[in-house]
């Protein structure tokens, strides 16, 4: 019984310790281009669309455009998938990726399109 | 004004209902007599909160219908020339709207609970004070303010939620979080009253219930956005999926907890456990995606519509009751052990508990991430491989389990033939068949497969019958999860994607088919366009798909339906990317005196030069181009402004047809790189960028998320009571089905 529950024990700590390795290396934080240039992680990076247009490589594999972070700094940020919608419109992009080479490779976008289905002003409780 | 009052008043009586409720739950405690008068004050009080909320949804209901356009919710989720069914799906679009949706099922399932008579008056006591909660949050923002000036027409339903699953999902969803709270009441009264058997039995089918509802929810979601957003996938681990999901996990732990504790005394305390989360889930979900602290992790738009700190506080007054009641009475619950064997129904019950929590952590983890790195001071999420990665080892372990399981749901003391274990190893060998055949050779996903097969074989052969102390709901619950971790595993790990351009009437082989794009044409009624495809496949009669886009009401395409080619075995997803409406330019890398050849342009570079301002914070770079079209030749000079951290340039037109921009020059080699857009062929819209994708046997997934519903459901229904009492109780006999666990 004893040596059983050991087992069942070892594997679920077992479990536990994977998770948490899985956790650590997955965790991407919230930092500015300066902060993920010094990082070898994957990092978030929030700001807004600053190019005339998104433009598609020639191989049409990637859209690249230019992001201004939050303390006014900006870089070219190199998406390789398909052109997210609205992305011309968004509010603020979140790009998901890691700092190379003076460029952002950026493995996901996150759009943050101005929400007109809320855009209600002076409303009134009655 | 009268959705207002009603609210308030609602929320008055359900208070006095709460208030005589425990009152006479302390006297049924303490001297076992004298329900009476006092429970009938109650049972007043909790009608007419009914009634009053009633009113209040159907007053809501009315303000939709009837195009009252100076109400802020109708205004923002509805508009005059939407289809009745989307008017009614306005009342749930909105979050304040969607709280309504949740009282309403609320307020129907405790008129059902007091309407039984051996439902104790705790229940009801706790029950009446999650619906002051529900009643507050109304209150603090409710459907039913006025807009400053009033509106002609509203804003209209989301043309992504103009969906049939879109309109059904949402309640849906709300009718398992509206269950959950009967478990919780029922495990708060337990707990109270010092009576820790009784109250799993009551619980069981309300379990169930919203097991069936919230899978269902789930998996239709996951549907939707399959059919409908076009990202290729039916899960992204989104922190509204999330939010959904977890609760559905813990509901499980619950179930299965349920029936462990019926066994094994000692269980009871996992059954208190999973029944108070799965309600502080709910909450702490709702809390999440309804704050607006996630509003920078999520694809979906969030706003804090400021009742993020008043369910922040519900959330933290649950689990506080909760657990408080649960450590105190802590001592007083059945001891004794979990588990007499391994080889034994208990044992393999308390570790389906085990792992539906573990998976519900790990998902909390995630999903909390955003919210607790925040609080630390350093906002971070976690990407998506924390979720698969941790998601995958817990299911093949729930498969291997399901594998087992079938075997122990003899009757006690029952001995299990060794040759049905030596079957299933063999059934095991052959499924190896599927994961090779598919090109998976990865350990995990092959086990994963491999054990989904062989649990889906075990449960439909061995897992029911006279013999087994396993319900046919039960059988039929687990194949479908069998037959959906083979889904899942099977059309996300063999999942082949590509991107390309398709040129109209021009075939192209892709990913095994043949596809051609054969023209877009606008819907009939305008509401936005298709795109039609021709897939062909090998011996297969070729098919027409069409993606379809729908226009917003300003005209402009918004949301876009993906081509699908549904086929038994596998579904061929055609997204299209929509270069031509986005204007995407082409970007074009020169260094000087190079040339490049686009379609019937040549763009030669000539030279550039830098000018640096006065001040040193401004620079330009100019540049010299020459474009060349059938034997005619045009110079232009874009130029690149760098001015106070910000670089510009002004796109330059040629032959009224090219647009050119400079992205930006490499000082060091003079390399350049522009930005081409063709301005005609953007009007003649004569191909197509498309996402292609093979998902093989996706299928198997929604087969299995119907067997799942189907299976819960009928666990519930042979358990409810009203059900019982008129129909179920005569054709007991002639099933063999049921009773079984009773």
């Amino acid at each position: 019984m004893k040596k059983r529950h050991g087992i069942g024990i070892g594997i679920i700590a077992l479990f536990i310790i994977f998770s948490a390795v899985s956790f650590k290396s997955s965790l991407t934080p919230y930092v500015t281009f300066a902060k993920a240039k010094t990082m070898s992680g994957s990092v978030q990076v929030r700001g807004v669309l600053i190019s005339e247009r998104v433009i598609m490589t020639e191989d049409k594999k990637a859209i690249t455009f230019k992001l201004q972070d939050e303390n006014g700094q900006e870089a070219l940020i190199v998406y390789k998938g398909t052109k997210p919608d609205g992305i011309e419109e968004a509010t603020s992009i979140v790009a998901i990726g890691k700092y190379q080479n003076d460029q952002f490779i950026a493995e996901k976008l996150l759009v943050k399109c101005p929400s007109k289905y809320q855009s209600v002003q002076g409303s009134v409780n009655k | 004004m009268v959705g207002y009052v009603s609210i308030v008043f609602a929320l008055l009586v359900t208070c006095i209902a709460a208030f005589s409720y425990f009152n006479v739950h302390l006297s049924t405690v303490t001297r076992r007599s004298g329900k009476g008068r006092a429970a009938n004050v109650g049972l007043q009080c909790y009608r007419l909160s009914a009634i009053l909320a009633g009113i209040a949804a159907g007053y809501l209901l009315y303000l939709i219908l009837d195009n009252r356009f100076d109400y802020a919710y109708v205004f923002s989720y509805s508009s005059r020339e939407l289809a009745f069914m989307y008017k009614l799906s306005a009342f749930w679009a909105g979050q304040q709207g969607s709280f309504m949706l949740w009282l309403v099922f609320h307020v129907i399932f405790g008129l059902l609970l007091s309407r039984k008579n051996d439902t104790p008056p705790g229940v009801m006591a706790v029950y009446s004070v999650l619906q002051a909660i529900l009643l507050i949050v109304l209150l603090a923002k409710g459907p039913f303010m006025l807009l400053a000036q009033p509106q002609l027409d509203g804003v209209g339903l989301n043309p992504l939620l103009q969906d049939f699953w879109m309109i059904i999902h949402p309640p849906i969803i709300f009718l398992g979080y509206a269950g959950l709270a009967v478990p919780f009441a029922y495990a708060l009264e337990g707990l109270f009253s010092n009576n820790h058997k009784t109250w799993m039995t009551a619980v069981l089918p309300w379990a169930l219930f919203s097991w069936c509802a919230l899978g269902a929810g789930v998996f239709i979601g996951g549907f939707w956005a399959y059919k409908v957003l076009g990202w290729g996938g039916y899960w992204a681990w989104d922190p509204v999926e999330n939010s959904s999901l977890v609760p559905w996990l813990v509901n499980g732990a619950l179930v299965h907890s349920l029936f462990w504790a019926r066994l094994k005394s000692a269980a009871i305390r996992s059954a208190y456990f999973a029944s108070i989360f799965s309600f502080v889930t709910v909450l702490y979900g709702t809390f999440l995606t309804r704050s607006g602290v996630l509003s920078d992790f999520s694809t979906h738009s969030f706003a804090d519509e400021g009742v993020g700190g008043l369910l922040a506080g519900f959330v933290l007054l649950t689990i506080f009751f909760g657990l408080t009641l649960l450590i105190i009475r802590w001592p007083d619950l059945p001891e004794g052990e979990l588990y007499t064997r391994v080889n034994s129904r208990e044992f393999t019950l308390g570790c389906s508990v085990l792992i539906f929590s573990l998976m519900a952590v790990m998902v909390f983890i995630g999903m909390s991430t955003p919210l607790v790195t925040m609080l630390l001071g350093n906002p971070s999420n976690v990407s998506e491989s924390f979720y698969n990665n941790t998601s995958l080892p817990l299911a093949a372990a729930l498969v291997m389990l399901l594998t087992i399981s079938p075997m122990f749901n003899k009757k006690p003391n029952e001995a299990i033939s060794l040759k049905k274990y030596w079957w299933l190893g063999i059934i095991g060998l052959l499924s190896l068949v599927l994961p090779l055949k598919l090109g998976l050779y990865q350990p995990m996903i092959v086990i994963t497969t491999i054990f989904s097969i062989t649990a889906l074989i075990a449960n439909v052969i061995i897992g029911r019958g006279n013999e087994s102390a396993a319900s046919w709901p039960a059988a039929i619950t687990h194949a479908g999860l069998a037959v959906m971790v083979i889904g899942i595993v099977a059309s996300s790990a063999a999942n082949e994607s590509t991107v390309t351009t398709l040129n109209l009437q021009q075939p192209k082989q892709i990913l095994g088919s043949e596809i051609t794009y054969i023209g877009k044409e606008e819907a009939n009624d305008g509401s936005g366009f298709y795109q039609n495809f021709i897939v062909g496949h090998q011996k297969i009669e070729p098919s027409l798909i069409q993606a379809f886009t729908k226009y917003n009401k300003e005209g402009q395409p918004s949301a876009r339906e993906p081509a699908i080619d549904r086929r038994w075995l596998a579904d061929l997803y055609v997204a299209p990317v929509m270069k031509h409406e986005d204007h995407t330019a082409t970007e074009i890398r020169l260094a000087t005196g190079e040339e490049s050849q686009q379609n019937d342009v040549i763009i030669r570079f000539i030279s550039w030069k830098m000018i640096t301002g006065t001040t040193g914070q401004e620079m330009k770079v100019q540049t010299v181009f020459e474009v060349v079209k059938e034997g005619r030749t045009e110079a232009i000079q874009p130029e690149l402004v760098y001015k106070n951290g910000v670089v510009t340039g002004a796109p330059v037109v040629v032959f009224g047809q090219y647009e050119i921009v400079i992205n930006g020059v490499n000082p060091r080699d003079g390399n350049i790189s522009i930005g081409l857009l063709d301005n005609v062929s953007i009007s003649k819209s004569d191909s197509v960028e498309v996402e292609i994708s093979n998902k093989p046997l996706i299928n198997l997934v929604w087969l299995g998320a119907i067997l799942i519903t189907f299976g819960c459901g009928w666990g519930a229904i042979n358990r409810f009571w009203f059900f019982k009492r008129k129909w179920m109780i005569r054709k007991r006999g002639q099933c063999p089905f049921l009773g079984l666990h009773n």
